[in-house]
């Protein structure tokens, strides 16, 4: 369980401060894919940041199992936007993926660190890439690779060390239409398979609603929640059928809105039935 | 795409092509002159084979002059180097890494740079025993800084993502250094080193000139003090083919190390 309890950060000394999250509350329950939406500079980057523990609240606090987090806590993966400044050119895809493993990769089965011996570090990066499909790409250096190919290779590298929560950082954003469309089946995949707790931040409205089990708006900065929808598609989703869905475009349109903060017109919203969403009457403030 | 054999030797010979012109023109010319100042390559070129490489074949063909003034300024350059990369490389990644205390030394440093060596060869001259002592000091003092320099500018400019990703995949404090930081400033110390290397073969020969009782920077100054111009000339050319030597053993090293830079500056459009 991941708790982020009114976390605030502000940017900047008293004089310029700079407000950038607001009071954000959110709880995702294990295995959960939550998406994160909301246009740029609403704070989105920084309240990730802040959950990896490489950035401080300035109040509030995130608690992942149980422990506040103060520096980046065992088990945690992140996948940045960009890919080409997060793999390390010098070194093969191999040994990019094989890195983490020697401090972390085990918090799953209890045992203590990371893989003790290289051979043990290779194998495992080796089935990383396999389970992104990139086997043949090990011994390639990144900057061989097509943008979409290294944003597999981090994935690849954030899935090694068996992580229980993925942060994902608008992982999809320079990768073309095609390829994007693949890398988010592929995050489906992941958290269906292996139970990975997902926090997904995007600025992409359709990309919230077809990978996420709930969406969460934020409002354009400084970042609250505006809204927290929970999104009922039915499991497996697939690009083209899942999007076809009456219920999808229905999503797309409630999530669409709030992003650009247009109230609902109250015909579709009756259309709506009985809502799977909730908006906030008071954005800042989620159970 | 494999290169054709006979095509890369078209490539070496056009490498070498305009050397080759140089060196007949100037033979051509300084024949018909017979100007005692510019001898004919061929006259330099003996005297290089007598003087240097003409000894026993248990030496390696190499004449005791060769053994005592090439060997000493060699053994000079590189002990001055391995010095001022001893301390040069470990001292800039511990400065380039933190910014409070560069910014207390950086104007010690741009000072202490700024500062001509060779003007300063009698506080070594005082300093250090004459000799391969106040030589050594003298490549050490010039050859630091552009490595110090580099290393700290490559050290400071590691991206900010390199080092996050590090630390969100829990990296050692030693891995984080031999993993991210050394190889990403490499390529910064090799400017560096380049610039070192280049300043070593001058800075050797200036202090051989100054206090020196062999060396070849010695054996020039007592060649030109009693007008034997071939020797002179043969000292010129055999520092030449020194500075050439060094690069290309520079170059090899950089090859090896930094292939993925050369390679990822080129895909990198």
């Amino acid at each position: 369980m991941l708790e982020i309890d009114s976390v605030s950060r502000t940017y900047g000394s008293s004089g310029t401060a700079q407000l950038a999250v607001d009071g954000v509350s959110l709880r995702v329950a294990d295995g959960e894919l939550v998406t994160i939406v909301g246009p740029s500079g609403c704070g989105k980057s920084t309240l990730l940041r802040c959950v990896a523990g490489l950035l401080p609240p300035t109040s509030g606090q995130v608690i992942l199992n149980g422990t506040p987090v103060t520096s980046v806590p065992d088990g945690l993966s992140v996948v940045f936007q960009d890919y080409s400044r997060s793999l390390y050119p010098w070194m093969r895809v191999r040994e990019n993926v094989a890195l983490p493993l020697r401090n972390s990769g085990r918090t799953r089965t209890g045992e203590d660190g990371g893989y003790r011996t290289r051979v043990a570090r290779r194998e495992r990066a080796l089935s990383a890439l396999e389970s992104v499909g990139l086997a043949d790409a090990a011994g390639k250096y990144p900057w061989q690779l097509s943008g979409g190919m290294q944003q597999r290779v981090a994935i690849a590298r954030a899935l090694a060390c068996d992580p229980v929560l993925l942060l994902m950082d608008e992982p999809f954003g320079s990768v073309d239409a095609q390829t994007r469309e693949d890398l988010e089946d592929l995050v489906l995949r992941v958290n269906a398979e292996r139970n990975i707790t997902i926090l997904l931040v995007t600025h992409d409205i359709d990309e919230s609603v077809y990978t996420g089990d709930r969406v969460i708006v934020l409002t354009p900065g400084p970042g609250r929640v505006r809204a927290d929808i929970t999104v009922d598609l039915p499991a497996p989703r697939e690009q083209i059928a899942t999007k076809e869905l009456r219920e999808f475009a229905q999503l797309r349109s409630e999530v669409s809105r709030l992003v650009r903060g247009q109230p609902a017109p109250v015909a579709e919203a009756a259309a709506h039935g009985p809502s799977s969403s909730h908006e906030m009457a008071n954005p800042g403030t989620v159970s | 795409m494999r290169i054709p054999g006979w095509l890369r030797w078209l490539g070496w010979i056009r490498q070498w092509l305009v050397l080759a012109i140089a060196v007949w023109l100037w033979q051509e010319w300084a024949n018909s002159r017979q100007s005692t100042f510019f001898p004919p390559p061929s006259t330099i070129l003996s005297q290089m084979h007598q003087q240097w490489f003409s000894g026993p074949a248990a030496h390696l063909f190499l004449t005791s002059d060769a053994t005592g003034n090439v060997v000493p300024s060699v053994v000079r350059i590189l002990i001055g180097l391995a010095i001022s990369i001893a301390i040069a490389i470990p001292l800039g990644i511990a400065l380039g890494r933190s910014a409070v205390v560069t910014g207390f030394l950086d104007p010690l440093l741009q000072f202490a740079r700024a500062i001509p060596v060779v003007t300063a060869a009698p506080v070594f001259l005082a300093l250090f025993q004459l000799g391969t002592q106040m030589e050594v000091a003298t490549i050490v003092a010039g050859t630091i800084w552009p490595l110090l320099l580099n290393t700290i500018d490559g050290a400071r400019t590691v991206g900010a993502l390199h080092l996050e990703t590090a630390t969100v995949f829990r990296l050692s404090r030693w891995e984080r250094l031999t993993k991210v930081i050394i190889p990403s400033a490499l390529p910064k110390i090799f400017t560096g080193l380049r610039l070192s290397v280049s300043l070593s073969l001058i800075l050797m020969v200036y202090s051989e000139l100054v206090g020196s009782s062999n060396g070849i920077g010695y054996e020039m100054n007592s060649a030109s003090n009693s007008f034997d111009l071939p020797e002179f000339w043969a000292t010129l050319v055999l520092l030449a083919i020194l500075g050439y030597l060094m690069n290309v053993i520079v170059d090899g090293v950089e090859k090896l190390t930094l292939s993925w830079h050369r390679g990822a500056k080129r895909f990198a459009r």
